[in-house]
């Protein structure tokens, strides 16, 4: 067989150009609209895979809107199980009016943060030229690339809920290695921000990141925490960042679920649109498959031409659909979405990709059940009565 | 004419395999559309059903929800005094004040899932002000003590949320569940209620509160009692109607869910397209001998063109109607989701519409038509001499 069975594969291809180009593209569209959920759905649950396990993040018990007395980090470092902590202030900083340009900005204590916060990568001079000078920036590469900021460099901000303008050099850009963390942020010095603060907003943190002695003893930590801040005004709620992370996923997990469902319907369809160009290839062949059997064809090796068949109808049509989602995902779509509604970026991670293609060529086979099936169990005489 | 159809419909009868599965990509197409604006409607008819427009609700000046507003509770004498206000038989002001915050809980039912719940703080007055609310099991809860109600629609799913239990609001604050409550379907089902200092006491409200909620003699009362009270500066506060603030909280996520949907459905539509193309394409190619004496008998282009053309619209709508009744099992579903606007989860339900099930069995039958256009003109180009020489 061999390079024979091969050419007649493909030959088959070009008896009807029409119908095998249009099955491609469908395969190629649907598998297109498969990566976009899955991709999105990828993205989140990687974030959350990507958490450490040895950190508590401390917040005010009532929520985002309120703030925490800064000394309660002094006090948090104390406790048993405890190794190190830094408080942030979020001072929504902008380029001066410029409302387009979006990134995020915290003031923290930075030695303890750049201690604990290793999936920030950044040369060592950088980071000490950094701590040395409290009026200076720390900031994401992808952020100083755009804005065509160099070390050196000094860029004046305003923002949106203080008054004031504050210029800071930039010390430092680095390199983040987890997923969607530090993503276009700036950090800036907390002492120094605090001090530019009108009196009655001054020692206040938006909230406080605690690393553990030991991994995984945030849950028994955080319960101290809140315990021990319990008869304060101020009342924390403290959760281990995994946790916090998961708590995050779960306010979408319906709508991320509903994606999810979305893109195996999607692969349903996929399969009956293969099966279905399939079925009518082998019916319209009947009289020729009776043909090749009568002058020496098995059964098997007429299934395996159309089981063949089907996967590479799978794999043209994979090939396509993932060729197309890049460009059209990663770009055109997730700029847009940017634009429009302050998404993240869509990143369609290698796996998914992986897994249309090979979910393409499966799937097409196994759509091809039935025609193969039906091949095999082709009486000669019968199909050679049937006439087209 | 009638007479071609009758030939046409037969012909889908005879390929039924084939129909069937071109029907079934139609039918999601339907399915997919008709959930996702069940859905949306849905969403929007269970936060905006909450308000009532003959309320006022004052909130902190700065504030954009309930739960992020604070504001000294001394502000509710000047709530009281204000025109417009209605008074209850017993001529008291028919005010009351609450506390709204945010619990963080961790899901029975799915221990990886945590959930942002919202607490209200009540006052012992909140049933009067809100009748939309009733008790359906238990009782209300007494003023001054650690007691708790929990909303029907998160009733046993969270730890602590069932009668007789006690809810963990903070390390020193568990009150105990006394009741259970509904409220005509909207978001205060998916709420715990308490009373107003027992909340205070462990959300970290000092001497404020959330919101005060006012109900006035008439709808049109509200412009007078909202001029008196964002006039005075020393309080700093906001003012609308209950019904605009619920209608305010109902958007983004709607309309988040309403575009994902036309989105997927745009998506699935390409594919039922494409699938009815390649379809109806190679049946009139093996048709083409029928065709040939159809044309012979003397029934013109036009109208084998048309027919054929109505022939796939009929597959469509097959489809159609099939995807729309399953859609309306989606009833029987609750879909919990954080509200992106306030920040908490709510149960929300499919609500079924005449107008948007219509339109996607509508849509449907379109993507059968459309599908079946090319090879209709085909059919129609068909010579009835080579046709059947073939």
């Amino acid at each position: 067989m061999g390079f024979g069975f091969s050419r007649l594969v493909v030959r088959n291809f070009y008896r009807s150009p029409l119908r095998a180009g249009m099955t491609v593209m469908t395969v190629a569209i649907m598998l297109a609209a498969f990566i976009f959920p899955r991709a999105l759905v990828e993205a989140q649950e990687e974030q959350v895979r990507q958490v450490p396990n040895d950190r508590v993040n401390v917040r005010p018990k009532e929520g985002w809107s309120g703030s925490l007395p800064v000394r309660y980090a002094d006090q948090i470092r104390e406790l048993p199980g405890v190794r190190r902590a830094y408080a942030t202030l979020v001072p929504a900083l902008r380029l001066p009016g410029n409302e387009k340009v979006r990134f995020a900005s915290k003031a923290t204590d930075m030695e303890p943060f750049l201690a604990m916060i290793d999936e920030l990568e950044a040369p060592e001079d950088q980071k000490r030229a950094f701590l040395a000078d409290e009026r200076s920036a720390f900031v994401d590469e992808t952020l100083a690339a755009e804005q065509g900021w160099k070390l050196g460099d000094r860029v004046v901000f305003e923002s949106r809920i203080y008054p004031g303008k504050w210029e800071l050099t930039i010390a430092c850009i680095f390199r983040s290695l987890r997923e969607g963390f530090g993503k276009r942020t700036i950090w800036l010095h907390y002492s120094y921000l605090n001090r530019t603060l009108p009196k009655d907003k001054q020692d206040r943190a938006s909230w406080i990141v605690a690393q553990m002695s030991e991994p995984n003893t945030g849950g028994r930590v955080a319960q101290e925490i809140d315990a021990h801040f319990d008869a304060a005004p101020n009342q924390t709620l403290s959760l281990e960042d995994r946790v916090a992370a998961q708590a995050n996923l779960g306010n979408f997990r319906a709508i991320l679920t509903a994606l999810d469902v979305v893109s195996y319907l999607i692969l349903v369809v996929v399969m009956s649109i293969v099966g279905n160009t399939l079925a009518m290839n082998v019916r319209e062949r009947t009289h020729e498959f009776g043909v090749m059997r009568a002058i020496g064809f098995a059964p098997r090796q007429l299934g395996l031409l159309v089981l063949a068949e089907a996967g590479l109808l799978g794999l043209l049509g994979a090939a396509i659909g993932v060729g197309l989602s890049y460009p059209l995902f990663e770009n055109l779509v997730s700029h847009a979405l940017q634009d429009a509604m302050s998404f993240p970026p869509i990143v369609i991670h290698g796996r998914v990709a992986w897994l249309a293609v090979a979910l393409g060529i499966g799937l097409s086979m196994l759509a091809a059940a039935t025609p193969v099936y039906r091949v095999a169990q082709l009486r000669v005489t019968d199909a050679l009565r049937r006439m087209g | 004419m009638l007479a071609l159809l009758k030939y046409n419909l037969l012909s889908l009868w005879v390929r039924r395999t084939t129909t069937l599965a071109t029907a079934g990509g139609i039918a999601l197409v339907v399915f997919v559309l008709g959930a996702s604006q069940m859905l949306s409607t849905g969403m929007r008819q269970t936060i905006s059903g909450a308000g009532n427009a003959d309320q006022g609700m004052v909130l902190d000046k700065d504030a954009w929800t309930e739960a992020s507003s604070r504001m000294d509770h001394a502000a509710a004498g000047l709530v009281a005094a204000a025109p417009g206000v209605k008074r209850n038989a017993q001529g008291q002001a028919m005010v009351t004040e609450e506390a709204v915050a945010h619990l963080m809980l961790r899901s029975v039912l799915d221990p990886s899932r945590i959930s942002t719940l919202q607490v209200r703080g009540v006052s012992a007055n909140v049933f009067e002000l809100r009748p939309e609310a009733r008790i359906i099991a238990g009782r209300a809860i007494k003023p001054g003590t650690d007691e708790a109600l929990v909303g029907k629609a998160v009733l046993g799913r969270y730890p602590g949320l069932r009668m007789g239990e006690q809810v963990d609001f903070s390390y020193s604050t568990k009150p105990t569940v006394v009741g259970v409550f509904e409220a005509a379907g909207s978001v205060y089902e998916s709420e715990i209620w308490a009373d107003l200092e027992t909340v205070r006491r462990s959300f970290s409200f000092l001497a404020n509160v959330s919101s005060i909620t006012a109900q006035l003699e008439s709808a049109g009362d509200l412009d007078g009692f909202s001029a008196r009270l964002e006039a005075d500066q020393q309080v700093g506060v906001s003012v609308a109607s209950e019904s605009a603030y619920y209608a305010k909280v109902s958007q983004g996520l709607p309309d988040v869910i309403g575009i994902l949907g036309i989105v997927e459905t745009l998506i699935f539509s390409i594919g039922a397209v494409l699938g009815a193309l390649i379809t109806m394409h190679a049946s009139v190619s093996q048709r083409s001998r029928e065709i040939g004496v159809l044309r012979a008998l003397g029934f013109g282009r036009g109208h084998i063109l048309l027919s054929f053309v109505v022939e796939s619209a009929a597959l469509g709508l097959g489809g159609a109607l099939v995807g729309a009744a399953i859609s309306l099992l989606t009833p029987l579903i609750e879909f919990r989701c954080m509200n992106f606007a306030t920040g908490q989860e709510v149960a929300f339900r499919f609500m079924p519409s005449f107008t948007s099930l219509g339109l996607a069995v509508l849509a449907g039958t379109a993507v059968g038509a459309i599908g079946g256009l090319v090879p209709a003109i085909r059919a129609a180009r068909v010579s009835p001499v080579q046709a059947m020489r073939a």
